[in-house]
């Protein structure tokens, strides 16, 4: 939402990709709500620059789609540590053998530590 | 978290058994008391979609913004080690400082200086929970117990389980010898570890299916989580009662919570001291069979009356009664459906599915008082798009499929998809509804969010 509490339209100006309809949205009451419910969901990230399991309007549309296309952009610069493995610290070698994520992403390995506390013999 | 800490950043080797000893020792010896651990009972057990409140009004912002609040909240250390653990964070994960919430913000001097010492007053070190609860602690869990639950698509199901001492300390076996509702066997085994005196850990196999399983066991009616490891949004709310223990008759649970007018099944009824004694469930229900019947529990084959009052039914079984324990009802009033806001994410084979799993609770209204509530009533599932965004983008039709029957949706597969507007993935903004069977307007909406996988996978998130 504008400075002013004024929508797009009341600016005189007209939403006209996906992104900028999902912010005149977003200046309405029932979307700040939605964007407010978001930022408290257990487990997900809620630092929406732009989001990795929701946008800021509580929606899909307005993340980068497909994720893959911009993966290493997250991994490298530590973007969503606690999502996606991050290359620069933690886990540099995450991405190797599959240098293009579009058509690599099945090479990427989950990393599940698993929980050394159950027993019987598994590795969880 | 520490230990794989150092085992991921830092190279330290620590086998799993070692690192099993580590925990059990470290818990044992400088845990955390039940009650301090209840508040996040829901992240142990591994419970999704729901949403953390804190008592400091930017501890959301400041260290809940890429994980649980409950991470840190299940750790106790003094200001100093905070202040070191805040270190470590920016150290680690530089950027932190720069993403939305922090980079218009001093966060580093909030970190430092509000909540660190926010953390070391509230959650320090040392408590006096923790000093009375190894002064106490609890009974060993061996022994006979029932459990009881509801296993998401296939119906409330009861077991008797048994506990036995195996090799190492603190280690069980059990048996569950038990069946759904409607007649079929459920059987099951597993091994178990009690951590902290009343943390128990186990792996299930039940029917075939591997689980895991957390209880609490520090209250009279320990409590917990079956849950599917590899679709963690897979879980089994349960309850247990010591079937040992002599104590005054009581009811204490029922399956199904409602019977509705004009049907015939089997009803469950769970407490103590129901061996002996008349069974009297009120005007209108009618006992054609004690299917089976034992101190902990009657299974009984019932018939309702097509004229049967809604409202609470009056259960009688020998010495023990409850009048808010079992409901009737001839048309639903009210649906609830829960989780209001459910994340599911699309599957691969390096990181599995994350399921939506939602549940319809059906309600009375009472002008005397509370809502009653009906438990799980029968509904038709469905789902639609939840803006014009989804409803251009086609989310319905690839983010996956909602089974009519149970409320499960299995999301789409991972990946670009070609035959998606940009190749985009098989995310969705979905609308989730569920009606009752026969009276399709009393419905109910939920929000559902197919999103992308997750590689950082460890246990608490």
């Amino acid at each position: 939402m504008s400075d002013n509490k004024k929508s797009l339209t009341e600016l005189g100006l007209a939403p006209l990709n996906r992104k900028a309809r999902a912010m005149e949205r977003a200046a309405t009451p029932e979307a700040l709500e939605e964007v407010q419910a978001m930022q408290t969901v257990a487990g997900c990230t809620s630092s929406f620059d732009p989001g990795w399991e929701v946008d800021p309007f509580g929606g899909v549309a307005s993340l980068c789609q497909p994720m893959e296309a911009d993966l290493y952009g997250c991994a490298d610069p530590c973007w969503w540590p606690a999502q996606v493995p991050d290359t620069m610290n933690t886990y540099p070698d995450w991405a190797e053998g599959a240098p293009r994520a579009e058509d690599d992403w099945r090479k990427l390995d989950s990393l599940d530590p698993g929980s050394a506390v159950y027993p019987g013999g598994n590795q969880q | 978290m520490t230990i794989i800490r150092m085992q991921t950043m830092h190279g330290v080797t620590v086998p799993m058994e070692a690192r099993r000893d580590i925990v059990k020792y470290l818990s044992d010896t400088r845990g955390l008391a039940p009650e301090e651990s209840a508040p996040q009972r829901a992240l142990i057990e591994r419970r999704l979609n729901r949403v953390e409140s804190f008592d400091h009004p930017t501890f959301q912002a400041m260290c809940a913004r890429c994980h649980t609040g409950g991470r840190p909240l299940l750790q106790r250390r003094p200001q100093k080690e905070w202040e070191r653990l805040v270190h470590f964070h920016v150290g680690q994960f530089p950027t932190l400082e720069y993403q939305s919430m922090a980079r218009d913000r001093d966060w580093l001097d909030i970190a430092l200086n509000d909540i660190a010492p926010w953390l070391g007053d509230s959650h320090g070190l040392e408590s006096e929970a923790w000093q009375a609860w190894q002064d106490n602690g609890i009974d060993s869990p061996d022994g006979d117990w029932q459990l009881w639950g509801h296993w998401p698509g296939e119906g409330d199901f009861y077991a008797d389980v048994t506990i036995t001492a195996a090799d190492g300390e603190d280690a069980y076996d059990l048996t569950l010898d038990g069946a759904f509702t409607d007649g079929r066997q459920l059987d099951g085994e597993g091994q178990a570890m009690v951590y902290t005196g009343y943390e128990w850990r186990a792996n299930l196999n039940l029917n075939g299916h591997d689980f895991k399983q957390v209880l609490d066991l520090a209250g009279d009616r320990p409590n917990g989580r079956i849950f599917d490891d590899r679709d963690e949004a897979f879980g089994i709310q349960v309850e247990m009662l010591p079937a040992d223990e002599v104590a005054t008759p009581a009811l204490v649970a029922s399956q199904p919570a409602a019977l509705q007018a004009g049907m015939r099944g089997r009803l469950v009824l769970l407490g103590h001291g129901l061996g002996k004694g008349g069974i009297d469930l009120g005007e209108g229900v009618t006992v054609h069979e004690v299917v089976e019947r034992s101190d902990s529990r009657v299974v009984l084959d019932v018939e309702t009356a097509s004229d049967l009052t809604p409202g609470w039914l009056p259960v009688q079984v020998g010495e023990a009664d409850a009048d808010t324990l079992l409901a009737g009802y001839q048309t639903v009033d009210r649906l609830e459906l829960s989780p209001d806001l459910g994340v599911a994410r699309v599957a691969s084979e390096a990181t599995p599915a994350v399921s939506g799993v939602f549940s319809a609770q059906g309600y009375l209204d009472n002008p005397e008082g509370d809502d009653i509530p009906l438990g799980r009533v029968p509904v038709t599932w469905s789902v639609a798009p939840w803006d014009e965004i989804a409803e251009d983008e086609e989310d319905v039709k690839y983010a996956g499929t909602l089974d009519a029957a149970t409320g499960i949706f299995s999301p789409g597969g991972a990946g670009p998809n070609p035959l998606r507007r940009f190749d985009t993935n098989n995310a969705g903004n979905l609308r989730v509804t569920a009606s009752v069977v026969g009276q399709e307007d009393v419905q109910d909406d939920a929000h559902l969010i197919v999103t992308v996988q997750r590689w950082n996978n460890p246990p608490l998130r």
